[in-house]
């Protein structure tokens, strides 16, 4: 929280202020704010119809806001994607028939000046063998991959994906956040859509989670799966007693295991701050720890009832 | 943007069905009525072989710049593709203007088959200069079509685009007299003919080959169409216009 309250509106590379946006007589975006900062790995989360892709289209500049404010890097979203920082994997996109996937992924590197390297982002988008394939002989996996080799095509500074892994395989998948975290890791940054919340849990840094069109929370990964839904630990330790363990700080409940005298189960509402004075505390010696939190769901009716809107 | 109106043009003539109807589909036409059949009246004309040459060319033309530009554009929109293209340096604008350059050069093809069917089948003669002229009216004056179909694949997407291109193209192709004789017709849309697009292609080109006739309706003609369409297109040109229907 220190990096985002330090942060200027300058050093945004996203921003995007009090956006409303509705199709015809139907909100889809209800007083949006936020700004995204270089390096960050951002997952928009939130179910079907929550605003996501909306969202998504708003800052890319397809979408013209009905009021508020929307700049990539200081600028409109078009000037940004004309100087060659923004690249996007979008749901629905064709792609153009009768080319190969060479032609077709040079012809978006050479738009960005990047011709020459087609051969390496072919290679990054695991699309080295199929370079010669036509476009239309792809299957839907294999389609993905090129569209994710088409938003990589320029090593955008910022890269929006929405649903990117919806037509991979678990391997694919695997391969694919591999190499978007490689790309964060040399400060590019990341904006992803989803609906799974193990997703933006195990890939991104801050969390966005929208609702009905409005942000219902926005922090560091960890701090809002944390903060909306309890989290269960289960652990060994046999020198625990139920007393010292409740006045933990966060817990909320403990509760022992009725067959093992020496395992426990404890809710806590601030896992960090529990975890580390039930390290602390001397002499323990706990072991097989377990953490399980609460599904999207969860999350979102958390959310819900802590905004007032259920 | 040349790269990509290469590889638009390249792909277009791999589709195939582009051939087909911009070339094949006027030259069996040519052959049909200048070697198979004579219809007295019209076919037996003094000239008609080079006159029908021209208009075949035309209506050619007129089919590969309304497929290029306007059910390309239409469908590219429709399907995403338009979205995720211009989502890189290259602008709305200027993938649209690609998209105007690889249709008018897509006519190029369908007027060259037309006039070398004639000058091969039907000794259509006249001096270089003469063909020079003929290929620079024809081929200028398709960039009519080829914003006309532009203005078209940016007004439908997707698969209507293509019955929209198709439902200008026969009645103006028709209306125009590019394939059959209008003295059949009514003397008023006889003279709507005029002042459309095609026929004033149609007359443009008499006049080249014949090395006279008038110029300066035909062009005025082909000029206003010109801005209207451009006028419709840009109109349409908005980030908005990029996102597939869904």
């Amino acid at each position: 929280m220190e990096a985002l309250t330090a942060m200027t509106p300058d050093t945004w590379q996203v921003s995007i202020r009090d956006v409303t946006f509705s199709y015809g007589a139907v909100p889809a975006l209800a007083g949006v704010t936020l700004g995204i900062s270089a390096g960050e790995v951002v997952a928009l989360l939130g179910p079907n119809g929550a605003g996501k892709s909306t969202l998504t289209h708003v800052m890319l500049g397809l979408l013209t806001p009905r009021t508020g404010q929307v700049s990539l890097f200081g600028t409109r979203p078009q000037e940004a994607v004309a100087r060659g920082l923004v690249g996007a994997m979008l749901q629905d996109t064709g792609l153009m028939r009768h080319v190969t996937v060479r032609e077709l992924v040079g012809l978006v590197a050479a738009q960005y000046g990047r011709a020459g390297l087609t051969g390496e982002i072919l290679d990054a988008a695991g699309l080295a063998d199929l370079g010669a394939r036509r476009v239309s002989r792809l299957s839907g996996g294999q389609r993905q991959r090129v569209k994710f080799a088409l938003a990589i095509a320029g090593d955008p500074r910022l890269l929006f994906l929405d649903e990117p892994t919806a037509a991979l395989d678990v391997e694919a998948r695997h391969a694919f956040w591999q190499d978007i975290l490689e790309r964060a890791g040399r400060g590019r940054t990341i904006v992803f859509a989803t609906h799974y919340m193990e997703e933006a849990e195990a890939y991104a840094n801050r969390i966005i989670v929208l609702q009905a069109g409005q942000v219902v929370a926005d922090g560091p990964a960890r701090q809002i799966t944390s903060r909306v839904s309890d989290v269960t630990l289960r652990f060994t330790d046999p020198d625990a007693r139920e007393e010292e363990l409740a006045r933990l700080p966060g817990a909320l409940r403990v509760r022992g295991d009725p067959r093992r005298a020496d395992r426990w189960e404890l809710v806590t509402s601030d896992q960090d701050a529990t975890l580390s004075a039930l390290y602390a505390a001397s002499g323990r010696g706990v072991r097989d720890l377990e953490i399980s939190r609460g599904s999207l769901e969860d999350v979102l009716m958390a959310l819900a009832k802590e905004t007032g809107r259920a | 943007m040349t790269h990509y109106i290469r590889l638009d043009v390249v792909s277009m003539v791999r589709s195939g069905y582009f051939l087909v109807f911009s070339v094949l589909f006027s030259a069996g036409f040519y052959v049909m009525f200048t070697k198979l059949f004579t219809v007295s009246g019209w076919t037996s004309a003094p000239g008609f072989a080079a006159t029908y040459m021209i208009a075949l060319a035309v209506s050619g033309a007129f089919y590969a710049a309304l497929t290029g530009g306007g059910i390309r554009l239409g469908e590219e929109r429709g399907s995403g593709w338009a979205r995720q293209l211009t989502l890189t340096p290259l602008s709305p604008r200027r993938y649209v203007l690609g998209k105007l350059v690889s249709a008018w050069l897509l006519a190029l093809p369908a007027l060259a088959a037309i006039f070398i069917l004639g000058v091969l089948l039907n000794q259509v003669r006249m001096p270089v200069g003469r063909w020079a002229l003929l290929l620079a009216a024809t081929w200028g004056g398709s960039a009519c079509f080829a914003v006309f179909g532009v203005a078209i694949g940016l007004l439908v997407a997707g698969e209507a685009t293509q019955f929209a291109c198709l439902g200008v193209f026969f009645p103006m192709a028709i209306l125009g007299g590019l394939w059959f004789p209008t003295s059949a017709f009514p003397e008023t849309i006889r003279q709507l003919g005029d002042y459309l697009p095609t026929g004033a292609l149609y007359r443009l080109g008499i006049a080249a080959e014949q090395g006279s006739g008038p110029v300066a309706t035909p062009l005025l003609v082909l000029a206003c169409w010109t801005a209207l369409a451009l006028l419709a297109a840009l109109a349409r040109l908005r980030p908005e216009a990029f996102r597939p229907s869904g």
